[in-house]
Parts: structure tokens; sequence; C-alpha cells
């Protein structure tokens, strides 16, 4: 998928994002950095079209998977209802087969398909998303923010599922934790003010002097075994 | 694991039930009432009379209100992701109580059908206003509009009752609702509108549960959420004014049979809706059976029976919440 000079612009003409161009490969892991309104969620919405592009393109022939930001989570349906949701869109409602894919789906995010979504962790919600999008079969999976409010090792291990499950499909996806979104991804983009400010591999694009830029002056770049590992510090000195 | 149960239906028991339920429920009311009527030794000719004239065609119109009311209930509750929405939240009550008041207060000789005729005119016109003025701003933009119009159009309903008031009794019996009828026509009339607003709500109530994921969600999906909302809420509407017209302001059918059925079987639409209809039609008919019979001859507004026995029942249902 690719977009050309892609534009979104407030109601009242003000712009939020773009011009941005973009290309995704098949089977490419791509994560988009950048501080909060920096407009990544509204990159996400348009390459999902989701919200109305005022000029440019967006080309993809293939569909889509969202999973959005904070998804609702609705009570009293199950996770086999909840992984079905949108595959079965049409007025006939889903066939055999999507409820055997559901099934596996959810399996394959080891969930139980008759326990009531409302009842899941916020964990196991996010798998269910997962399994939701993998029920729907699209070739490009779009997940913005996947990993908030969970706790370092349900972060890793949503990623590690998205990872083993995603087969040759793309996956764009938000991040806000530094330490988890340098682990995952081919390659990296990183927003401010609706607009991509750098691009690269995560050894071209996780430096001190990007991220400062990108989030502020805090961030810092530490070396473990090799591998930069990006963080935030506190002032040295208080006030 | 478990085998998983068919998603997003009604198990056929439950449906058995429910069908059984209605109908136990009809045959009851039916039996019920001022005269005494027994059938097992056959029904004379008055008896008849009674009962094809006067009470069947009262408990028809009570089955199709109260299952009418119940699934647009579902239909809001939906579209707008609130379980604490109903019918008349963008302003169909206060458009349909405006066009009586118009009609009670300004012509008080004009046809029968003249105020039935205002206020369904009421409710969709306060509804449309609301839906075009609030639509840009979404389902948000759509309640405050209207809240807002509701209580413009209220206002102007005082203003005409206190410059009035020797009409204010009459419009206020016509406000609480009641299914008194006068044969088969209100039934009837009511029935046009409903069978293709209601089938219509009843047809998309899986449509109904893609409402679960959020507008983006939908998008990516290639549904474009508020034309949905819109068709949705279009149905629900013209449904509520149908009934509204023919019975009054029912109350707390429409907030209350929804969530209630959520309750019993789950967030799904597609056996919220079902659940709903069978659920509204028992709640409404049970209640004008009481209405009409426990100070007989008197006879109680059904709308207050529906909000005496509503009112505790959504209280208690959101504390178990």
């Amino acid at each position: 998928m690719k977009t050309t000079d892609v534009v979104v612009e407030a109601p009242n003409g003000r712009r939020i994002l773009g011009p941005i161009s973009v290309h995704v490969a098949a089977g490419e892991w791509v994560t988009i950095l950048g501080r909060n309104g920096a407009g990544k969620t509204t990159l996400c919405n348009a390459l999902a079209g989701a919200v109305r592009v005022s000029s440019g393109i967006v080309e993809c022939d293939e569909r889509i998977g969202l999973l959005s930001q904070s998804p609702r989570r609705p009570y009293g349906l199950t996770a086999l209802e909840y992984a079905l949701l949108g595959s079965a869109a049409s007025w006939r409602g889903e066939s055999r087969s999507q409820i055997e894919r559901a099934g596996r789906s959810l399996e394959a995010c080891s969930l139980d398909p008759n326990q009531d979504v409302g009842t899941l962790s916020g964990g196991e919600f996010r798998k269910a998303g997962i399994a939701r999008l993998l029920t729907l079969d699209p070739a490009v999976f779009i997940l913005d923010e996947p990993a908030a409010g969970l706790d370092p090792h349900a972060r890793i291990e949503t990623l590690n599922l998205l990872d083993s499950v995603r087969g040759d499909r793309a996956v764009i996806t938000v991040m806000h934790d530094l330490m988890t979104a340098a682990q995952f991804g081919h390659r990296y983009l990183v927003m401010d003010e609706g607009r991509i400010v750098a691009q690269g591999a995560r050894d071209e694009v996780m430096t001190a002097e990007i991220l400062q830029r990108a989030y502020g002056e805090s961030m810092a770049v530490i070396d473990v075994d090799g591998e930069p590992v990006p963080i935030a510090r506190r002032r040295s000195e208080p006030g | 694991m478990r085998a998983a149960l068919p998603p997003f239906r009604l198990n056929r028991r439950h449906g058995v039930l429910w069908a059984g339920a209605v109908a136990t429920t009809v045959v009851v009311a039916i039996g019920l009432g001022a005269a005494d009527i027994t059938f097992l030794d056959g029904l004379d000719a008055a008896e008849w009379s009674i009962v094809s004239q006067w009470r069947a065609p009262r408990i028809v119109l009570g089955l199709v209100a109260g299952a009418s009311l119940a699934v647009a209930g579902a239909g809001y509750q939906a579209v707008f992701r609130n379980p604490l929405a109903d019918p008349y939240l963008l302003g169909a009550a206060a458009g349909a109580g405006l066009g009586a008041t118009i009609i009670f207060v300004l012509a008080p000789d004009a046809t029968p059908w003249a105020v039935p005729g205002f206020a369904f005119a009421g409710a969709i016109l306060a509804v449309a206003i609301a839906a075009v003025v609030g639509q840009r701003r979404g389902t948000l933009g759509l309640i405050l509009a209207g809240i807002a119009i509701s209580a413009f159009i209220s206002a102007l309903q005082t203003f005409l009752l206190v410059t009035n008031s020797p009409r204010i009794a009459e419009v206020y019996s016509w406000l609480i609702g009641r299914l008194s009828t006068a044969g088969w026509v209100e039934p009837l009339t009511v029935l046009v509108y409903v069978v293709p607003a209601v089938g219509l709500l009843v047809a998309m109530r899986r449509r109904l549960d893609l409402f679960h994921l959020d507008d983006a969600e939908l998008h990516s999906l290639g549904i474009d959420p508020d034309r949905t909302r819109l068709l949705v809420l279009g149905a629900a509407t013209l449904a509520t004014a149908a009934v509204v017209a023919a019975v009054g302001l029912i109350a707390f059918v429409g907030l209350i049979i929804p969530h209630a059925s959520r309750r019993l079987v789950g967030g799904s639409y597609g056996r919220i809706v079902p659940i709903s209809a069978a659920m509204g039609a028992i709640f409404l008919v049970a209640a004008d059976t009481f209405a009409r019979t426990a100070f007989a001859p008197a006879e109680l507004p059904v709308g207050v029976v529906t909000a005496l026995a509503g009112a505790p029942a959504f209280i208690y249902l959101l504390n178990k919440t």
C-alpha cells in the first residue's frame, strides 16, 4: 500500500496531517513514533479510510484491518462473537467458514471462544482484538497503540503474538513505549506536527538527536549489549 | 475447549419460550375485563362483539406499540452506543406533544384524525431538525441538538397550554398515553408504518452489532457509520412517531425493555432485538390489562402503569449492572 501527498484538514481548514507519502511493502512491519498530537492516529485512520483525505491519494488494493487506540469493550458478547465483528458485515450474517476461521484465530491467541469479552483482562482483550483482525483476514494490519496500558510483559507478549500470527501481512503500528518499539519494526517513521521528520531502520532512527527532536530534550539512547535502548531521563537538578 | 454457541443468535428454546409467553399474555388479556367472559362454554353474540371489536383491537395495538417502542429503543441504544438512549431522545416525544397540543388548543373541533396526524408530523419533524442540525458533529452533536430542540418545542407547548388553560386536562390525558381504541382503525393504521420500519430494524439487527466497534474501525470495514446510524434512527423514529400518534407518550418501554433484554441474553443485538420485541409486547399488554381491570369500570392511563412499574424496575436494573 502507498500514499502520495496525503493531506488531512480539520473542518476549520487547519492542516492536521501531511503532505505525507509512504510506501508499505507486503510483509513489512512499519512502526510509527512521535509525540502526543504528532498525527500518528490521524495517519493510521487516513490509511484505513477512516478520515476524509483533503488531498492526495491512498492506494491499497487489499483489505485493511484496523484496531483502534482504545477499542470499545462490549459486555455480553462472547470472544467468538467479538472475533466475528466486522467479518459478518453482510446482511446474511456470518458463514460457517467464517465461524471456523474465528475459532482458529481465537485458538491462535489462546482465548476461550465462549468467554464474555467483558471479563477479559486488558492484555487478553488486546489479544481478542488481534483475533478479530485475523478473522477478517486483511492484507494489512493497522494497530494504533496495541500495547497501551499493558504491563511490560503483556506488552511484549501482545506484540510477540502479533508477530507470530501476521504471516506475510504488512503491519503498521503506533507505539509510545520506545523500549518495546525498538524490538518490533523493520522500519520506523518519526512524526512531528503532522509530517514525517525522520524514517529508517532501527539504528538509523533510535539516536539521541532524532528522538530529542521528536519528543524533547529528556531523550537519550543507552547501549545494552550493542542494542540501542531509548529512554527518557529525569532532570538531574530538581526544580 | 467447549464447543462455541451459535454466535449472535437466540437459541431455539428461548425463541419458543418467548413466543409462548406472548401467546399466553394475549389469551389472558382477552379473558380479563369488565365483562366476565369464559371461553369454555363458547361465545354468544354479545361476548363475541366485546372480544372482536373491543378487546382484540386494543390488545393488538398494545402488542404492536410495545414491540415497536422496544425495538426502536434497542436501535437507538445500538447506534448511540449508550444503554440509556431511548426513542424519545432526539425530540420525537416533544414534537408529538406539540403537534397534539396545537390541535387540542387551536382546532379542538377538527376531525378525530387531526391529533394523531399532527402528533406524527411533529415527531418526525422534530427528529429531522435535530438530525440536520446535529449530524455534522457526530453522535454527541445529534444528542445535544435533540435536547435543545426538545427544550425549545416543550417551551412552545407550555406557552400554548398556559395561554389556553381550559384545554390542559385533555392535552395532559393524551400525553400520558393510553390504549383506547375504536375498533380496528388505530391498530391497522399503526401497522402500515410499523411493519416496514420495525421490519427494517429487525432485518438490520446484525448490523447493529457492528456498533460494538468504533467509528474508525467501521470505516476501515467499508461501512459508513453515519449513514447506517441515520438509516436506523430514521426507521426507529418512523415507528415511534406512528406509535406515539396512536397511543400518546408511553414512558419507559423504549428504555427499560432493551436494557432488560440485554441482561437476559447478553450484548448481541441479534438476540436483543427479537427478545425486546416479545418483552415489549408482553409488558405493554400486561400493563394495559392491569390499567383497565384493576379499578374497573374506571381506567388508569397505561402510561401511568408503565412508569409506576417501569421506574422501580429500571432503578433495580441500574443497581444490578
